[in-house]
This record gives C-alpha cells, structure tokens and sequence, in this order.
C-alpha cells in the first residue's frame, strides 16, 4: 500500500549522514530523488518476482516453467518493448532515457491495472493491487527527477489499452505473459541507468543545498 | 500438450496443415481455475497454437444463508457453496434482495466483507416488512440459485458489545468480584430490553463459564470463585424485543477481556476503590501505593494481578536496601 512505500522511501532517504528529522515531504534535491527512484525499483524488481511467480501459477503448465519462451504475437500498440540497442540506450541523453522510462511505466501500469480487473482469485488480485499501487509510485518518482533536473515531462497520458485484443483465452494468457517479461527487464534496466545518473549528478549540488538550509 | 504434458499421440489427428483434431476422454477438473493448457508444438518443440479447457461442474445451489443487522443500519449476509460446483472453475457468486410485496431485484454491491462468501448491503433498508434473499452462483457451465431466505431486519438485529466493563473486588470478600458495564449506546434511541450474558474463567485455564440469567441489568456480581486468582471476564449484549417484540435478536461479539484478582486470604483488606475507609493500617496505605505504580508501569487496571503485587514487592525490597527507609514491613 502507498504508507508502506512512503515509509520505505523515508527509511532510504534518512540512511543520508547528517540529516537531523528530515521531513519527506520537502522537495528533494536531484541526488535523493534518484537515490529513491533507484531504491523503488529494486523493490519493484522484488515485489514482481514474488508477483510473477504466483501469477504464472494461476496460468499454469508451461507459463510457469523456467525456460518457457513463446512467440510474440505482432500487435501493434501493445507492450513496450524492453529489448532495445543497449549501445543506442546507452547514447541517448538523460532527458531522453528517462522519458522513455516514464512513458513506458505509464503504459505498463495501464495494462496491470486491465489485468487486475480480470484476474480470478482473491490472493492475486491483492497482490497486483499492491504492485499497481507501487508502480503508480515510481512513475511519479520519475516525474519527480526529470523536474529536479529541469527536464519538462513527456507529454499527454498514456493512450489506453482498450478493448482486450486476445480473441482467445490462451492468447490472452501469452500476453500476460509477455507483460510481465517485458516488466521484468525494464526494471532491471532501469536501475542500471538510475545508479548511472545518481554518479553523474554532481554531489557539490547536494552539499550546496544541506548548506543552504544551515546544517 | 495438455498443462506441459505430452498426450498419447492416438488422441489427435491432423486434418490439414493447419488444422489438428483431438478427442481427449476421462478428463479431470481444470487444474487451475484459468483453464487447463492445451498447446500444439511444431517438431522442435515451439509453440504453434493453444487453448485453454475448462472441466468442472456447474455449481451447486450456495446453502445455509445467515444474515444480520447491526443496529439496524445494515444487513451482512453469509452463506456457504454448494458442496463440488466451487473448485475447478471460478464460480461468481451475487446476492440478490427484494421486499417482499414490491417487484424489484437488488443486488448487494460489497462483497468478502465477512469472510469469502459474504456480501454487505450498507443502506436504504425498510423495517418492519419482509425482504426475500437469495445467492446466485455461477460459472461457465451454468448457474444455481440457493432457496429464498425470507426476513425482516427487525428479527436479525445484533448490537455492539457493550462498553466499559469493569471488573472490581467486593471489599475484602475473597470468592466473589463485581461485574458493571454500560448498555451499547447505539441503540439507545430504540425500544428494547437488553439482555446480557457474562462469561468467566480463570487465568490459566481455556473453560469458559457462562452466566446466562443476568436479565437486563448492567451489573453483575460473581460468586463462587476461587481467591488470590486472576479472572478474565467478558460480556456480550442481546437485543430482546425491539419494538416490542418478543423476539430476540443476535447476540454481539464478546466484549474484550477485561481481568481483576479476588483477595488472598492471609492478606486481608484491600479492594479496588480508593474512595472511603478510615482505616490507616499499614497494609492499606501499602495497597494504595502499589495502585498508583501500576497505574504508572501497567497502563491502568486492566492488567492487575498478583503476579503484578509480586513484581512489586520485589522491587520494594530492593528500593528498601538502597534507600534505608524505616516504616514498612518487608
């Protein structure tokens, strides 16, 4: 639920040495925002192994086999893609890379909370409430860093999924599959590129604003 | 494949390239409730096509439907599925309501609220008339309506339990303890005579006694017991013949346990009212003492027990040690 994200995030940000009483709720420099959206995500990455793990249950035999790999179906609009050039990623600059960030979570959190709606037991559908309720959370911790940064936010909501496109149940069951896939590496990925940008900004920025405030 | 396993290549047959036709017999329940995975593989093993099967059973009529009202503001109603209908395939149930002289269906919207197969209508309900209640299950391969339940809120009322239970001694008398409460305000605007019930037991034991006859006093008082022992004491409210009927509702939950010790018989006097008595023995002005630590190191009376006294009397020793004091007897 968001209290237990929000005193995870405050439990990260007082591990900072010399923060007397922080008060979460003011705004943060660059450096915290990134160190929080890095630490999001590897809950993130956490909470979908456990997520993943009963959901491919519920799916059952072969979607809960390790070494299960099914075709992708061609649809367009449909999950964004992790897999990309790591070399073309890796070129981009900031602005860009965490725009591709938000606007793909965006797009994933959509697609969960569709999945949320149809799921059958009780057990997962808390589970993916939760899961929904902490993605919510690091695409607005995205938002918070590109502002910190002075980037302006990707434009627009996310374009809905509208009208569930599997004709088929077992189609349907490879599509969740393929979302939680694709989950999976973003996740991955992106907390290589948030440790990247927390060693990029300066720390003399941080300093400057403890100073600031006369500690 | 069915659910990752091979099938015996006698239960199918290709129609053409892209058709394939399989006959499977003597299947078992759906082994999970998203359907069973039936998947065609090209020779190295990859995925050509799917479907997903759904064995089961159509569900059974839900049984045994139990409602009630809290204070007459709602309804909560719980039943129970029919015995097979329920485990293969997701089985959806809804609980349906219509007063009895008037045409129109409704549907309880808030369900799980006590337990699974539960569901909670929060408002708009009318007294004094019958309602007629139902539980319609149903899953892929059909639907089940469970025997009309026929009611009036009036008749299935229950009520908070009721507040501030205090358990104190009864003077110095070493079996017996006084049991007072207030009557759940919540009804305090409706006509109707409350009864309670009490039940007791000793600390270390899980046998309840049960004091049904208390009628609708709020106060009891508990005799027999045993002394220099801890009791634990609950009670629970019923709310007889609202309205005038004679009827009685449901009882509500048991009121938290609230606990209190009888007298040791070697160290007589002392009770747990601070008011009256002119009395200046030692020992009382020691009792006193020891009320205002415990109210201080145990959160109020709630938690008194000899175990407590004990604690104490250690602790006064020690302190007596350090501090040299004359006037009290260890």
């Amino acid at each position: 639920d968001s209290w237990g994200i929000f005193t995870f995030l405050c439990a990260a940000l007082c591990n900072l040495p010399a923060l007397p009483a922080l008060n979460c709720s003011e705004e943060l420099g660059p450096g915290q925002s990134i160190q929080q959206t890095y630490d999001l995500t590897r809950y993130l990455e956490h909470q979908l192994r456990t997520l993943a793990g009963t959901y491919l249950n519920y799916l059952g035999p072969p979607f809960n086999e390790p070494d299960f790999n099914p075709p992708r179906l061609a649809r367009a609009e449909r999950v964004p893609s992790a897999t990309v050039d790591l070399d073309l990623w890796r070129g981009l600059t900031d602005n860009a890379r965490l725009a591709a960030n938000y606007r793909a979570y965006s797009r994933l959190l959509c697609y969960l909370r569709v999945l949320d709606g149809q799921v059958g037991t009780a057990e997962l559908r808390h589970r993916l409430a939760h899961f929904c309720a902490s993605l919510q959370g690091l695409v607005l911790s995205i938002g918070g860093v590109m502002s910190s940064l002075g980037y302006p936010l990707p434009a627009g909501p996310p374009a809905p999924p509208g009208a569930p496109l599997a004709s088929n149940d077992f189609l349907k069951k490879m599509d969740d599959f393929w979302l939680l896939k694709e989950l999976q590496t973003w996740l991955w990925r992106s907390a290589k590129d948030f440790n990247r940008l927390k060693k990029r900004v300066p720390p003399a920025v941080v300093t400057l604003r403890l100073e600031a405030r006369g500690f | 494949t069915l659910n990752g396993r091979r099938l015996p290549p006698a239960s199918y047959t290709a129609l053409g390239p892209s058709t394939l036709s399989v006959a499977l017999a003597h299947l078992n329940g759906s082994r999970q409730q998203s359907g069973d995975n039936l998947v065609c593989h090209s020779r190295d093993g990859g995925i050509l096509a799917g479907s997903c099967l759904y064995v089961g059973l159509p569900p059974e009529k839900p049984v045994n439907i139990t409602c009630w009202s809290k204070n007459m503001k709602d309804l909560t109603c719980k039943w129970a599925p029919g015995t097979e209908g329920e485990t293969f395939l997701h089985t959806n149930y809804t609980l349906k309501y219509k007063l009895r002289w008037y045409g129109r269906d409704n549907t309880c919207q808030e369900y799980h609220t006590a337990g699974p197969y539960s569901c909670h209508i929060p408002k708009d309900l009318a007294l004094f008339t019958p309602y007629e209640i139902w539980v319609e299950a149903s899953n892929r391969l059909g639907v089940a309506v469970s025997d009309v339940v026929m009611l009036d809120i009036l008749d299935v009322v229950t009520t908070d339990p009721p507040s501030d239970v205090h358990v104190s001694r009864v003077g110095d008398l070493e079996d017996q303890l006084s049991v007072r409460w207030s009557s759940p305000p919540a009804l305090k605007d409706f006509l109707f005579q409350a009864k309670y019930q009490i039940q007791y037991r000793v600390e270390d034991s899980s046998e309840w006694k049960v004091v049904d006859d208390v009628g609708n006093q709020t106060s009891c008082r508990l005799a027999g017991l045993r002394p220099g022992t801890v009791y634990f004491v609950q009670v629970r409210c019923n709310p007889f013949g609202i309205y005038g009927s004679k009827k009685a509702g449901i009882w509500s939950d048991w009121s938290n346990p609230t606990a209190a010790s009888t007298p040791r018989s070697e160290r007589a006097a002392g009770g747990c009212d601070p008011k009256g008595g002119e009395q200046n023995t030692t020992l009382r002005r020691e009792l006193k003492q020891f009320f205002g630590w415990v109210k201080k190191h145990a959160y109020g009376c709630s938690n008194l027990g000899i175990k407590l006294y004990d604690q104490w009397r250690v602790w006064l020793q020690k302190s007596h040690k350090t501090r040299n004091q004359v006037g009290k007897e260890p």
